[in-house]
Order: C-alpha cells, then sequence, then structure tokens
C-alpha cells in the first residue's frame, strides 16, 4: 500500500489551497478516506475512542444488507445489478455536486442510501426511473435540508414517495415473479417476465400466499423485502453489532402485531402472515432504525417505533393502500425531533426538581 | 433498590455508560516500588481546588522532608510540605498538565534523603492500630488533616478537611471510601488495597469517625477480586463492609459510586453531603491514616507509571513535586512507539508536553500510549445516532449540549441542561462521528455568561 500512500501524497498539492483542481477536494477526500484507514490522533481527553466510526457504521448496514441483495439477486435476476449502478450514479452525482460546491466531505451514508433504494423498487421498474427517484431522494430528501445529518426524512424513502406519487402505475405493477427452483433468475437479466400481483394486494382479494414462500422470498413484491428470512438475518446482525437500535424494532413490531391482532381478532396465523408480508420487516431492520431520521433519546425511539407500526397496520387495514410501511415511516420522522425534545424536556425538568 | 449486606451478590450498577479496555495488565502485578528522591522537586502553590497557597520559604532557606513550604488562610485549601530535604531556592512559575499556570516553590536535594523500603514503611507500612480511634476527638481529626495537606487523591483534589468538617444542618450518616479505580491502566488505587490495606481501613474508621456516619464501606470494582478479598479478610469482624461494584466506566465518580453502592441519588448541582454522604478515595484514606495516628504530612503518593509505550510499567510512591520525566526514567524510559504521555488516565486525563513539569496530589497515573490507541477518524456530521445518550450516565443528550454550546446558544445549552454535565467523557468515547462532544460541553460551561 506504500506505492499508493505516496501516489496519493503526491497528487495531494493539486488539491489544495490554490491548486489546479481545488475544486474537487471532496472529491480526492473521500478517495484518500476509503483507500486508507484514518490517523488522526484524538485531541484531547477521552484519548481512547470506541472503534467505531460513522464509516465502520455505514459498512455495517451494507453488509446487514447483504443477505436482502443476494435473496433480490437469485429471485428478480441480475437487472437489481444495473438499478443499483444507476441508483449509485444519479444519486453520486448529486452527492458530489453538493459536497463541491458546500466544499465539505462526501458522506460514506449514500453509500447506504445508494444501496437501499433499488432494494425498495418494484424490479421492473424503469431504470431511468430509478435514477430519478434517487436524484429526487438525495435532493429534496437530504441536501435541500443541508445534507447529512441534517435531513428529516429518509432520503431512500422520499424518493421512492416521489416515484409512487409520480408514477402509480409502474410502481404498482413493475413487478417480477420470483422463481424459487435452482438457479432462480441468477442467469436472467429479467425484463419480459410475466407480473404478478404482491402477496398484500392478492389478499384483498382473498388469495393468501403461503407462509413458506413469505419467509423464503417466493413472491413478487419490491426487489429487496419479498425475503423475509433474509431481512431478519441481516437484521439480527445489525441488531447484534449496535448499529439498529433494538428499542425501534421491537416497538415497531409490537405496534404493529398489536393492532394487527386487533383487527383480525388476534388469529396467530394471519398476523405471523402480516408480519412476513411486504415490507415490514425490511422497514423496520433498514429503514426506522436509519439513524439520522429516528430520534435520539430511548423513550423517543419506543414511542417512534410504537407509532410506526401502528400506522402501517392502520394504512394496510383501512386505506386504499396495500402496503403502509413507507409512508408510516416518513410520518414517525415527522415525529422523531418532537419526539426527542419531549423527552429531553421532562427529563430535564425532573433533574431541575429533584437538584 | 436495596442495600446490600456484606458477602451478597453484586449490586445494581448506575445506568448506562462505557466499558472501555482496561489496560490494567500491564501494571497490575507489580508491586509498589519507592521512588528515589530526585534531585530537585517543584512544590507547586495550587494542587487542590480552592484557593492558592502563598510560598512560606524564602530562597536559599534549609528544609527537611515534611516541613511546610506553602500555606493559605483560605477554609478551602491544603497547606504544601517538602517532599524531600534540601534548599529552597526562587518561586517560579509552572504550567500544570491541567493547564494552570501556578507558582512553584523548588527544593534542591541537600543531604541524606529517605528512601526505598524505609520511605514506604514510614508512609504504609508498619502498624495501624485501630483500637484508639473512638476515643480521638473529630475536631482533632479535621486539625490534623488540615495541617497534613491533605486533599482528595483520586483526581480533583478537593481539600480532606472541608469534606470532614461537620455541620449541624446536613449530618452524615454514611462514609464510602471509593476504591473503584474506573479509569482504564491505572492500578495505583489497586496496589494500595492489595498491599497495605491497613492504613486504608484506619483512615476510614478516622474518616467516618470526624464525621459521624454510623454506616462505614469500601466500594471497589469487580475486576479487582483479590483487592476485595483482601479488604475482606482484614476487616473481619470489623464494622467496615467491603462492596463488589460493577465494572465499568465512570463507576469511581462519586455520584455513580454514591447511586451504585447505596441506591441514592445526589441532586444536580448538589454534593454528596447533601444527601447524608461523604466519599473519600482509599488514597486519601490511607494518607488521612497517616497524618491522624502518624501525624506525618502528606508529602508521597503511589503513581501509576503504565502503557504500551513505556518499557517497565511500575506503581511507584512518589515524592510530590517529582518530575513527570524521573518517574517515565525510572522505568525505563519511553518505547519506539509511545504517541502520547497523558497525566491521569486515558477517559479524563491531560496530554503532557512537558516532562519537566512536576507530579501534584492529584497525580493518579502516567499513561503512555502508542499511536494506535490513540488513532482516530476525523470530525464528521452528527448522524444523531443518539449513542451519547445512550452512555450518558446523566441521561443526557451530549450532542445537543455540545452542538448549542459549539455555536454558543446558551438559551438552548441551558434547556438540554449543560450545567449538569459531569465530563466524564462517555459521550465522545461513544461518539462515531468522533465530535469532540464532552470537550464542547467543558469550553461552554467556561464560556457561558454567569447569570
Amino acid at each position: 500500500m506504500k506505492w499508493l500512500e505516496d501516489a496519493l501524497a503526491k497528487a495531494r498539492p493539486l488539491f489544495e489551497g490554490g491548486g489546479r483542481f481545488r475544486a474537487f477536494k471532496p472529491l480526492f477526500d473521500a478517495m484518500e478516506n476509503f483507500m486508507l484507514s484514518p490517523s488522526t490522533p484524538t485531541a484531547r481527553a477521552p484519548h481512547i475512542r470506541d472503534p467505531l466510526d460513522v464509516k465502520r457504521y455505514m459498512s455495517m448496514v451494507i453488509i446487514g444488507l447483504l443477505p436482502c441483495l443476494l435473496a433480490s439477486f437469485y429471485f428478480f435476476g441480475w437487472r437489481m445489478l444495473a438499478m443499483i449502478v444507476v441508483s449509485y450514479a444519479a444519486g453520486g452525482a448529486v452527492e458530489v455536486a453538493f459536497a463541491v460546491l458546500r466544499k465539505e466531505e462526501i458522506n460514506e451514508g449514500f453509500l447506504v442510501t445508494g444501496l437501499l433504494f433499488p432494494l425498495i423498487l418494484p424490479p421492473a421498474l424503469p431504470l431511468w426511473m430509478v435514477g430519478v427517484g434517487v436524484a429526487f431522494g438525495v435532493l429534496v430528501g437530504k441536501e435541500l435540508f443541508g445534507g447529512t445529518g441534517r435531513n428529516l426524512f429518509n432520503p431512500a424513502l422520499v424518493g421512492r414517495c416521489f416515484l409512487a406519487l409520480g408514477y402509480p402505475k409502474a410502481m404498482s405493477s413493475d413487478w417480477i415473479s420470483p422463481v424459487l427452483a435452482w438457479p432462480g433468475r441468477l442467469g436472467e437479466y429479467a425484463t419480459d417476465t410475466v407480473t404478478s400481483a404482491t402477496p398484500l394486494a392478492a389478499a384483498k382479494n382473498g388469495e393468501w400466499a403461503r407462509l413458506g414462500d413469505l419467509l423464503l422470498g417466493n413472491v413478487s413484491g419490491s426487489a429487496g423485502e419479498t425475503s423475509a428470512l433474509a431481512a431478519l438475518v441481516g437484521g439480527v446482525v445489525l441488531v447484534a453489532v449496535g448499529v439498529a437500535n433494538w428499542r425501534t424494532v421491537v416497538a415497531m413490531l409490537i405496534g404493529f402485531i398489536a393492532l394487527t391482532a386487533g383487527v383480525f381478532g388476534g388469529s396467530v396465523n394471519i398476523v405471523v402472515w402480516h408480519c412476513l408480508a411486504g415490507g415490514l420487516l425490511f422497514g423496520a431492520f433498514f429503514m426506522a432504525t436509519d439513524p439520522v431520521t429516528s430520534p435520539m433519546t430511548n423513550g423517543g425511539k419506543w414511542i417512534y417505533g410504537l407509532l410506526i407500526g401502528v400506522v402501517t397496520a392502520l394504512i394496510r387495514n383501512f386505506t386504499g393502500y396495500v402496503e403502509g410501511v413507507m409512508f408510516a415511516i416518513l410520518l414517525g420522522n415527522i415525529f422523531a425531533p418532537v419526539l426527542d425534545e419531549i423527552f429531553i424536556a421532562v427529563h430535564v425538568r425532573r433533574l431541575n426538581r429533584e437538584g | 433498590m436495596t442495600v446490600a449486606a456484606e458477602g451478597t451478590a453484586k449490586l445494581p450498577a448506575f445506568q448506562r455508560g462505557v466499558h472501555p479496555p482496561q489496560g490494567k495488565v500491564f501494571s497490575a502485578d507489580m508491586p509498589i516500588k519507592s521512588l528515589p528522591a530526585p534531585p530537585q522537586v517543584f512544590m507547586a502553590m495550587l494542587q487542590h481546588t480552592g484557593a492558592p497557597c502563598e510560598p512560606t520559604v524564602k530562597s536559599k532557606d534549609e528544609v527537611a522532608l515534611g516541613d511546610v513550604v506553602g500555606d493559605c488562610d483560605a477554609f478551602v485549601s491544603a497547606p504544601v510540605h517538602a517532599s524531600i530535604s534540601g534548599t529552597a531556592a526562587m518561586a517560579s512559575v509552572a504550567t500544570l498538565p491541567n493547564g494552570r499556570h501556578v507558582r512553584t516553590v523548588p527544593i534542591k536535594a541537600n543531604g541524606e534523603q529517605r528512601t526505598g523500603e524505609a520511605m514506604i514503611d514510614d508512609v504504609l507500612g508498619g502498624e495501624w492500630s485501630t483500637r484508639g480511634i473512638d476515643a480521638i476527638d473529630p475536631d482533632q481529626i479535621v486539625t490534623a488533616t488540615r495541617d497534613a495537606g491533605l486533599v482528595g487523591l483520586g483526581g480533583a483534589a478537593f481539600p480532606t478537611h472541608v469534606k470532614l468538617t461537620r455541620n449541624e444542618k446536613t449530618p452524615i450518616d454514611t462514609l464510602l471510601v471509593n476504591g473503584c479505580e474506573c479509569e482504564p491502566y491505572l492500578t495505583a488505587d489497586y496496589r494500595l488495597m492489595l498491599e497495605y490495606p491497613a492504613p486504608v481501613l484506619a483512615g476510614a474508621l478516622l474518616a467516618a469517625k470526624a464525621v459521624g456516619a454510623r454506616d462505614v464501606l469500601i466500594a471497589v470494582e469487580d475486576n479487582k477480586p483479590m483487592a476485595i478479598d483482601t479488604l475482606r479478610r482484614a476487616v473481619r469482624g470489623g464494622e467496615v463492609r467491603i462492596v463488589e461494584m460493577k465494572t465499568k466506566y465512570p463507576m469511581g465518580g462519586e455520584k455513580q459510586t454514591i447511586l451504585s453502592a447505596l441506591g441514592r441519588r445526589v441532586p444536580t448541582g448538589g454534593l454528596p453531603l447533601d444527601i447524608g454522604v461523604v466519599v473519600v478515595n482509599v488514597g486519601t484514606a490511607a494518607a488521612l491514616a497517616r497524618a491522624v495516628l502518624r501525624g506525618k504530612p502528606l508529602t508521597h503518593r503511589v503513581v501509576t507509571v503504565t502503557g504500551p509505550g513505556i518499557h517497565q510499567p511500575k506503581n511507584l510512591l512518589v515524592p510530590i513535586g517529582t518530575p513527570y520525566r524521573a518517574l517515565i526514567d525510572f522505568c525505563d524510559g519511553l518505547t519506539e512507539s509511545a504517541g502520547r504521555i497523558i497525566a491521569g488516565g486515558p477517559m479524563m486525563g491531560f496530554t503532557l508536553a512537558n516532562l519537566d513539569v512536576p507530579v501534584t496530589k492529584g497525580t493518579s497515573g502516567v499513561v503512555v500510549l502508542t499511536g494506535r490507541e490513540v488513532r482516530q477518524a476525523g470530525e464528521t456530521q452528527c448522524v444523531r445516532c443518539g449513542r451519547c445518550a445512550d452512555v450518558c450516565p446523566l441521561n443526557l443528550v451530549a450532542t445537543k449540549i455540545a452542538l448549542a454550546a459549539r455555536s454558543k446558544d446558551w438559551l438552548l445549552a441551558k434547556r438540554y441542561h449543560m450545567a449538569a454535565c459531569m465530563e466524564c467523557g462517555c459521550c465522545a468515547y461513544a461518539c462515531p462521528a468522533k465530535i469532540p462532544l464532552v470537550q464542547l460541553i467543558r469550553m461552554g460551561k467556561v464560556q457561558m455568561p454567569r447569570e
């Protein structure tokens, strides 16, 4: 790695101060950061730090997404790869443009958004829509709020929401029927395949998909969400390493299960079916737990999770929409900062009263 | 939470906190050795929280070990005593690791110095009878403590006689001796409890007698089972309880120790004595026994010199005022990889930029880390993950306070209760965006205009 270090050190002056490419310093920094490990020493106490930094945090999310990603390749073909490439390219362009304009560093958070986005889309969606959606999500959902850490809504969900409202037909019909038998659709690009209704839509007509198919992912739906098992495996890893907060996940599931059980008179079969169907688990583990857009306080996380779970069940059962995870999480995002303020205010008042 | 009797299972710990790598292995098995008297010591006139002392000796005065060299009339202050015998020189100014500029009186060694085993015996060894303690007048203990220049040896260096002075309004029922030593790497308190439990116990009883406490306990983290055993054997039949605490940072913070050991909460902005508790460190207890039972002032203390960046980690009995360089040299110096020298522990200690500054009464250790331990990523945007809130022992949201302090929005900082922060550093340790949260809060507290 010595040659790489030397090459980067040699190129550095071009990007600094009066260098020819100084406008592209964020790009240079991102590359250096990505290729070499950090070497800045701590400034003052505490002199030692937890090894978990934002970069590792984001890498863990990507590792957690791997099972869902592999499942999507298997069931829907390698068109997924094209969608991911478009997502990274279009969203990355917006990200880099803003980093250069603001003279800030490119943030690793985008690597997560760019990967999450295609996983929550119908697998046969036209590629240009993927690009438009992710660009909208990053621009409006994140950059206009001031960039990473300042956004109110989950950028991937903002992009999906935009597509759902702007292109409702494509977003509700561009499904691909999965293939369970080995080698799935691994060998296909899968563009001209028959579409079929998602389990939640079919259930409205009284056709209930089999539990085993829901668990494995042998049903139609958004690319990454169909396999409940893959979401569980990746999600549990994320919770175990402390990257996804367990409180949010548990609260969301409790809220969802409680209301669904209420609606269906406590039928265990239907409650389990609803938990595995659609994007509930994917949303609970990977979307609701987004640190930026969920509350910081533990109390806030409980309420936020419960709210999302309850609202998801409400939308699924009492509105014209068959799936409610997206709207429920966006709604939860709105409440996150308020929940924090309430919990902090209550706690500070208690501390003041005691003192 | 209930108060556990001696020998019962572990006590419930305070909530949250962090578990940094302990690093105690470097020096945990090194018996306390005496550092030979250096050719020159520098007696700082302000080594404690409170009013600074004025030098009481002139240049070229001959002083003996234990002579007063600085004193002050203020109540919250403590005199300073010569830690070697020699000749005083012109007072000068030194910058201590905590950034304070203080006057120091140099003393050049002259004549024969007590050192080695003899010094350790004088400070810690020998008989420590607790039999006569009941007959001692509380005021006499307080006076002896003040005359000995005793301050808290755990780090904050608050004058001990102030804590021990009885106050009609707030009666004290419990004396808690703090042997948690939750800072990683440090083992000075551990070695003291293990090798010399007798002066610690005697000091605990004396302090309890002074404040009129009926309940006396010594709290030790459960990563020091040998110290716990030793203390339990030493108190057999006595009235001192030894309580085993969960190992967790900052268990040694007095509010956390009290909450975990007694189930009582110190009010925000309040002191332990508001709820009838006095806390002293184990080192302070041992020095108290020496001051009262032997009439000797605080001239030496145990300092851990440790870390991966030092050749021979050691626990040393050091004359106060010795330059840090002498300690490091005595431990065979720094290794090639040494990257940072810290006065105190790695969680709350100060970076040492100059090795010629003196050890003070509050110095518990010198930790030398390598570049690997102090490496971190650059600061990035807060991603609102809430880890700072999840580890804060006081349940504050550090990032909100810190960012308010950074932009000098004092109203906001107050709303998030900046004043309640005790600066333990858990938030900055845990922050994945590597924002110097505790530093920002500390700066904010200093900069915030007083009302």
